[in-house]
């Protein structure tokens, strides 16, 4: 699956590689392996950008089953609850797991954690997904 | 063209501090974040507010590490290259209260929890 269908994140802010596992309307995990080279990641990836990793990979879930007009955008409205646990180290790779709570149309709530292994690194209360805009 | 290289580190903001509880920044067109996020409309990610939040108040001596929680984020405006941001912090208990506010009206409201062993 090309992401880049679904988000409008380019490189250097394409922060998931790959779907491992998805239910349509309902769930997703992506994943992020923190390599040297990959842009921001000389030091680890810091925690914000572990959030946006994770929000990319629920814009994924919210898009996944959205046609794809050229030009749509996704917005994060709001967030609450998000616990930063710590910043993903060089070899990591960073499992998140999303689960949309409640959606409508475009948008959706969902929540979910990053991990590392076993590890947790990252709790979303819930944040609010948008696709705005677009040559609908 | 740029360089990977040349984005192989996290962001390096500079503030200018207008008070005690206040900092402005001009997000640099420049900035490599607008390359890929996005393309052909360039916005600022909520998440690099939320850090830039954080840097601010680090550099203003509010808080020192980082925020463990972000209790509540509304983005009510989108950050364009450009723009001039005004942040302003007040205190609530173990929490940071940010407004950031642009000339020509909000961006986002942030409420940042940190440690209890954060304030200076």
């Amino acid at each position: 699956m090309d992401l880049t269908t679904i988000l409008p994140h380019r490189p250097p802010m394409l922060l998931v590689e790959e779907v491992t596992d998805v239910v349509p309307g309902l769930r997703l995990t992506g994943r992020f392996e923190v390599r040297h080279n990959r842009p921001w990641c000389t030091g680890g990836l810091p925690t914000y950008l572990v959030l946006e990793s994770w929000l990319q990979s629920a814009a994924v879930l919210v898009g996944w089953a959205l046609p794809a007009p050229a030009g749509r955008l996704t917005l994060v409205a709001g967030m609450r609850d998000v616990r930063l646990g710590r910043s993903a180290q060089r070899g990591e790779t960073v499992e998140h797991h999303v689960e949309i709570v409640r959606s409508v149309e475009t948008t959706a709530i969902c929540t979910g954690v990053g991990v590392v292994g076993d590890e947790p690194i990252l709790r979303v209360g819930q944040v609010t997904v948008t696709f705005a805009g677009g040559d609908e | 063209m740029r360089t990977v290289a040349s984005v192989l580190r996290a962001f390096d903001w500079h503030f200018t501090l207008t008070g005690q509880n206040e900092a402005v920044i001009v997000l640099d067109r420049a900035l490599p974040v607008f390359d890929g996020h996005f393309p052909d409309r360039p916005v600022l990610p909520g998440v690099c507010l939320v850090d830039l939040a954080d840097r601010a108040a680090q550099v203003l001596g509010l808080v020192t590490g980082t925020p463990l929680v972000v209790e509540r984020a509304r983005f009510t405006g989108a950050a364009l290259p450009g723009d001039r941001l005004r942040l302003h912090f007040t205190r609530d208990r173990n929490s940071l209260l940010v407004e950031i506010t642009a000339d020509d009206g909000d961006r986002c409201r942030l409420r940042l929890g940190y440690g209890a062993s954060a304030w200076t």
